[in-house]
């Protein structure tokens, strides 16, 4: 989306100069002994006005992550000039959550709420995903109310 | 009795792996908490590296990037979400 032939993620080691997603640069305060950089809780904002605040209900919250790479800052105007939007922040202000506005449902986050997720109470995200999947497959089993653009019939050819 | 509910987890499922184990129980879960039923399948990412990635995309109701990089085909997972993306299909990545 951002029109860069040779962008890649830096965990693949392609030697690409165009590196939009690389190593994070700060462990969590909470980070598990042997686990990734990000592992554990972390405290984040999510931004007002996001479908994912829709979703979460609060601006403060806590989620799980599981990690060892994140959007490289350097490209997030890039990203947000082609139309993808943060949706959340962690402390520090680091990029944790994206979103497309204006799309049915798009949004993807550093953290991973099935972490947290539990059968008693299951994460307010998978609600709401699951919800607009429901959404789509019943709008996608309607009748299409528009005519449908068939041929117009043949006029018999005149026997001779 | 509504539909089931069909959502397509692009990624190389790995049993031992937390994160994958925890997805699969985090949406069965949503899904008794919203009464519907569900069928999860996981898509392997170099399925999509082939032709015929958007028929396979296209069956579902709902589509999700697996966490747990690096995949076995990178370029199969840039295609599931540019589907999603473009085709305004249900996504989340996590």
């Amino acid at each position: 989306m951002l029109k860069i032939a040779d962008a890649d993620s830096a965990e693949n080691n392609s030697g690409s100069s165009h590196c939009v997603v690389t190593p994070l640069s700060c462990s969590l305060p909470d980070r598990r002994e042997g686990g990734p950089k990000a592992s554990g809780e972390e405290r984040l904002k999510i931004l007002p006005g996001t479908r994912l605040h829709a979703i979460c209900g609060s601006e403060d919250d806590s989620e799980q992550y599981y990690c060892n790479y994140g959007v490289n800052e350097e490209y997030e105007k890039q990203f947000q000039a082609a139309g993808l939007r943060v949706s959340a922040r962690g402390i520090q202000g680091e990029t944790r959550a994206v979103e497309l506005p204006g799309h049915r449902f798009f949004i993807a986050t550093l953290f991973q709420p099935q972490l947290s997720s539990r059968p008693e109470a299951p994460h307010r995200f998978w609600l709401a995903f699951l919800r607009a999947a429901m959404k789509f497959q019943k709008a996608r089993s309607k009748p299409s109310t528009t005519r449908p653009d068939h041929p117009k019939p043949r006029a018999k050819a005149a026997k001779v | 009795m509504p539909n089931a509910v069909r959502i397509g987890v692009i990624g190389d499922f790995e049993p031992a792996y937390h994160s994958h184990f925890a997805t699969n129980a985090a949406l069965y879960d949503a899904a008794a908490k919203l009464n519907v039923p569900l069928l999860v399948r996981w898509i392997p990412t170099l399925a999509l590296a082939c032709p015929g990635a958007r028929k396979i995309l296209g069956r579902w109701d709902g589509l999700m990037a697996s966490p747990g990089s690096p995949y076995q085909s990178f370029r199969g997972m840039l295609r599931g979400i540019e589907f999603a993306r473009t085709q305004d299909w249900p996504f989340t990545g996590t």
